[in-house]
């Protein structure tokens, strides 16, 4: 295997996790799996251009997120449908999981991205970086979501 | 149940092992997306160089023949098969594939410009793809053999067909592009709007910090 082959498999196995997470609250459960693959060709074809400035794990996030809200909008406008977006089984082994992922679900595209990197342990700066917003405005937004989400599903 | 718990467990969620070749599946599926935009690109060109000679031999007949309306004809269409394949090159070449590596408010900027350009594209096809092509055909057959009945009911058929073509795209432009530009700009707002929302929570908290 060359050794830009051996780069990106290195790449994909050390963000597989946080992709196929991303690409199941992107995708319907019948699609998820094309998105995923989506992604590794878009990785692949702009490995090249990473100049280094942004951390990769950070890179590798913003180039799977872009890839994944254009996927959404294509499938939805071809579906005709502002209808919500279909859980279907999305792998779920938790309660409390199904619970985030219908929340998740009921968000557009920013919002979910924004709550999905604070799941996946991504900082502030980090999530400002990937969305090109200040920390402030990640944070604001941040707070509120998750208030939503502990008033709708957290508190008695 | 805190949200640092429901963290713990989404990172936790199983995930699918990947295979040792899903690397060198991305690279094909890469090099075969690459290989399909060569050959679409290309086909054009390839069009235009099976029909010079023709319109070579057209306008060589003309010019001996002296008939002016045949030689400025087959010169539109000497010019239209230069065209088509420059200006679909210039288009490509002036909005380069979008680097999805940028930060998104960048990346739906580009995408924005790459889906208005396909609309204007599409929305104009009639008049810079077909209608030279008709024109200069039906110029050909009227310095040829003057306006007989056949030559003036094809100018006919194309002027229709034009009018119909460009209907017909800018309902698609309208119902394909302009609806993902439209989407595009609702989402750009959203960001927008995320970064000039004012601070009403007053907080100072870490990002990991329950809600």
């Amino acid at each position: 295997m060359p050794t830009s082959d051996a780069r990106f498999q290195r790449l994909l196995d050390d963000n597989q996790g946080r992709l196929e997470r991303l690409a199941r609250q992107y995708a319907d459960p019948a699609d998820w799996q094309d998105l995923l693959q989506e992604i590794h060709v878009q990785l692949w074809l702009s490995l090249d251009s990473f100049d280094g400035r942004a951390q990769l794990s950070t890179w590798v996030y913003r180039v799977a997120l872009n890839t994944a809200i254009s996927h959404r909008r294509k499938r939805r406008l071809l579906s005709g449908g502002e209808a919500p977006d279909d859980l279907g089984d999305s792998g779920a082994t938790h309660d409390s999981m199904d619970v985030l992922r219908e929340f998740l679900a009921s968000l557009g595209s920013i919002d979910r991205a924004l709550l999905l990197m604070d799941l996946e342990d991504m900082t502030r700066e980090q999530i400002a970086e990937v969305l090109g917003l200040s920390n402030g405005a990640v944070a604001v937004r941040m707070t509120r979501l998750k208030q939503q989400f502990s008033q709708r599903y957290l508190e008695p | 149940m805190t949200w640092k718990d429901l963290q713990e467990q989404w990172k936790r969620t199983a995930v699918t092992p990947l295979s040792a070749s899903t690397a060198q599946d991305a690279l094909r599926r890469a090099q075969r997306l690459q290989r399909l935009i060569f050959w679409r690109d290309g086909a054009e060109s390839a069009a235009a160089l099976v029909l010079l000679p023709f319109v070579i031999i057209w306008l060589r007949d003309a010019v001996r023949a002296h008939l002016i309306l045949s030689q400025a004809s087959a010169v539109l269409l000497l010019g239209w098969l230069f065209y088509v394949p420059w200006s679909l090159w210039r288009a490509r070449r002036l909005l380069p594939r979008n680097d999805p590596g940028l930060p998104l408010l960048r990346y739906l900027e580009m995408e924005r410009q790459a889906m208005l350009a396909q609309a204007r594209l599409l929305e104009r096809a009639a008049w810079w793809y077909i209608a030279p092509c008709a024109l200069g055909i039906t110029g050909l057959n009227l310095g040829n053999y003057g306006p007989t009945r056949g030559v003036l009911i094809y100018l006919a058929m194309m002027l229709v067909l034009c009018v119909l073509i460009e209907r017909l795209n800018k309902q698609k432009a309208k119902s394909i592009f302009r609806r993902r530009i439209a989407d595009i700009d609702a989402t750009c707002r959203e960001l927008t709007a995320l970064e000039a929302a004012p601070d009403d929570t007053h907080t100072t908290r870490e990002n990991r910090d329950e809600p």
